[in-house]
């Protein structure tokens, strides 16, 4: 306990020295004043003068204690389940001893998770636990606090409370024997998932725990839960591994803090209020004086259109860049006739390459099925990867754009370019975030947010994104979407089906494709 | 005539609101501007108009909240107006439902030019008329 010694010392030295502050000036004050005064009155205000610095001091000193009390009381508050709506403690909020109190709090955590851990049976009562809902073991979990779970070797749930039960919102059959992926889906903000971290202490730990903040759970009532959890591992040779699994509940709180994510769509919106009055404008020169312009003046006109219409793109980038970010894309899938959907991209982009004198030339197979697909973030796939193609393609080169039925489940779109090519060294980047080639990323604009958007908003179609290349002939990147046949039983048929959204919004009982 | 010939356009912004008057009265539509929320709800309640277009974020009461209003009821006997929402906000799972409801269309604006929208308020017109006979 070093660090309580230190904490000790520091507050000791520190009341020390205010004290003889105090009382030195104090002294010094009523020795001063009995110069000028009589004595006994000097005495009398040289006390007064301490008594009054005392309780400042006092003041002062004790803000380090409080700040440090509060902490750990946060702490405590935090972990307990009747008062979930206490925030995390904040270790900045200390000034004094911060590396002691900040030890306390993790014992803190680790204590009730712990001590929520300890409550459940060993794993040989698992099957008798199963079987016998009134045994013994059953009465420990009902006291729990928390709602946890145990799982074996195998993801399957043994175990759990009647607190996670009721944090679920099902019964001890919905949860007892079933795969723990399949009762809680959960949604971690990066790869540092509880699956990973299981498989590492598999190969590598006897025992040992972790704890995540801020994780996403979707229950079986398809509610979703932000979470705190924790988890404990422990490999017991005999009766395969064990681990117990703790879950804080902070849905409301975190919820609320979602509320300062709208900054990205308030400062989406600040930037697509002056673009909606440039294309406005744009659009009325283009009516009404392209006939007295000449040639070059009638070019530099379009080239501004397409620019306007480029940065629309980026802005709706930054939105569904926000939204991945914090797990919140939804898609709406639903049956879409697909060389509809892409003719309507391509008309998009065919003005946006005609500018920068390239051809996009379109391979669309007939008699493709019926995809499904959501309208609005797969027309931004399509602009996102055509609009790079263009980018990348060599001046009055072609992009050629095909799609066709790869199987019963799966319809595939290719987007090939003739350019440079992206070097084999690269090619495993091009889908990372803000990855950018850097040999042209001096003479070619993007942020490169473009194609992990896109591969992010593929793959929640469940669908999969590549690309091939060759150097200095060009990349083709691909992707599929699903039939709608191979999943029509998961659309949501319960969605307004008089609504048909696109990436411009929505009119009832009409499509608004765009000829 | 059942159609769409009197539109009221709430919307604080003021280019944003001239350029769809200029547009949508070139086509022969009656457009009248409300530049505030407070003074677009008066206008509406009044049913004058065939088809609003509403803004969300309008400077007094919000655009959200005139479309409650104007569907509630209790507050406004039922209008013959269709609501298209006119927004550069993109629509939040949580308000989904409820726009969807109460509202007849929502569209970004920086996603259509003022032709496209009178295209669109067009093809609303015609689909009405087929429907009436």
């Amino acid at each position: 306990m070093d660090n309580l010694k230190a904490y000790r010392n520091y507050v000791s030295v520190l009341s020390i020295v205010w004290h003889i502050l105090i009382i030195s000036a104090s002294a010094t004050l009523a020795y001063a004043l009995s110069v000028i005064m009589e004595p006994r009155i000097a005495i009398f205000i040289g006390l007064g003068t301490l008594a009054l610095l005392t309780i400042i001091a006092s003041f002062v000193l004790s803000k380090p204690y409080v700040s440090a009390t509060e902490f750990l009381a946060r702490a405590i508050l935090h972990v307990s389940s009747e008062r979930a709506d206490t925030p995390a403690p904040n270790p900045r909020s200390i000034k004094a001893g911060r590396e002691f109190m900040e030890r306390l709090a993790s014992y803190v955590y680790d204590m009730s998770s712990r001590s929520v851990m300890s409550s459940y049976p060993t794993a040989k009562s698992d099957a008798v636990n199963k079987n016998a809902p009134n045994g013994q073991a059953q009465a420990t979990i009902k006291d729990s606090p928390l709602p946890f779970f145990v799982i074996d070797s195998h993801n399957v749930i043994t175990n759990a409370s009647q607190t996670a039960m009721a944090f679920l919102g099902v019964d001890a059959d919905g949860v007892i024997g079933k795969n723990i992926y399949d009762v809680l889906k959960f949604s971690f903000s990066s790869d540092d998932t509880l699956e990973n971290w299981l498989r590492f202490s598999a190969e590598k730990s006897v025992t040992s725990m972790r704890s995540w903040d801020r994780v996403k759970i979707l229950t079986p009532a398809e509610v979703t839960k932000q979470v705190d959890m924790s988890a404990r591992f422990s490999k017991n040779d005999s009766s395969g591994n064990e681990i117990v699994i703790v879950l804080f509940d902070h849905s409301e709180k975190y919820g609320r803090d979602d509320g300062g994510a709208s900054f990205v769509s308030m400062a989406v919106h600040e930037l697509r209020t002056p673009l909606t009055i440039m294309r406005g404008y744009i659009e009325v020169f283009e009516e009404e004086i392209t006939d007295k312009l000449d040639p070059e003046q009638k070019e530099f006109l379009r080239n501004l259109s397409v620019q306007a219409q480029q940065l629309g793109s980026f802005v709706g980038n930054i939105q569904n860049l926000a939204r991945i970010e914090a797990n919140a894309l939804e898609l709406q899938l639903k049956q879409d006739n697909w060389a509809e959907v892409l003719n309507s991209a391509l008309n998009d982009m065919d003005m946006r390459a005609k500018v920068r004198h390239k051809e996009i030339i379109r391979k669309i197979d007939e008699d493709l099925p019926m995809v499904g697909v959501d309208r609005t973030t797969i027309y931004e796939v399509l602009v996102n990867i055509i609009e790079n193609a263009i980018k990348y393609t060599h001046t009055d080169a072609t992009i050629i754009v095909s799609t066709y039925k790869k199987d019963d489940n799966w319809v595939e779109t290719t987007i090939q370019d003739h350019g440079i090519g992206i070097p084999d060294s690269l090619l495993g980047h091009v889908f990372d975030k803000f990855y950018r080639s850097h040999r042209t990323s001096r003479s070619v604009g993007g942020t490169g947010l473009g194609l992990y958007i896109s591969k992010t908003i593929i793959e929640a179609h469940g669908g999969e994104i590549w690309v091939k290349t060759k150097e200095g002939v060009g990349s083709t990147f691909g992707f599929t979407v699903p039939t709608y046949e191979s999943i029509a039983s998961e659309a949501n048929s319960s969605d307004n089906k008089a609504i048909e959204r696109s990436a411009h919004g929505w009119i009832k009982n009409h499509t608004l494709y765009r000829g | 005539m059942a159609g769409l010939k009197t539109i009221l356009c709430i919307e604080d912004e003021h280019f944003i609101s001239e350029l769809y008057a200029r547009a949508l009265r070139k086509e022969g539509y009656e457009v009248t501007i409300m530049l505030s929320g407070d003074d677009g709800l008066v206008a509406a309640k009044t049913d004058r108009f065939d088809l609003i277009l509403l803004d969300l974020m309008t400077p007094g009461i919000t655009g959200m909240e005139i479309l409650s209003v104007l569907k509630d009821p209790k507050q406004t006997p039922k209008l013959h107006s269709k609501i298209i929402i006119t927004t550069n906000l993109d629509q939040e799972e949580s308000m989904r439902e409820e726009l969807e409801k109460k509202a007849d269309g929502y569209l970004i604006k920086a996603e259509i030019t003022p032709k496209q929208l009178v295209a669109i308020v067009k093809q609303m017109e015609e689909q009405i008329t087929n429907l009436g006979g």
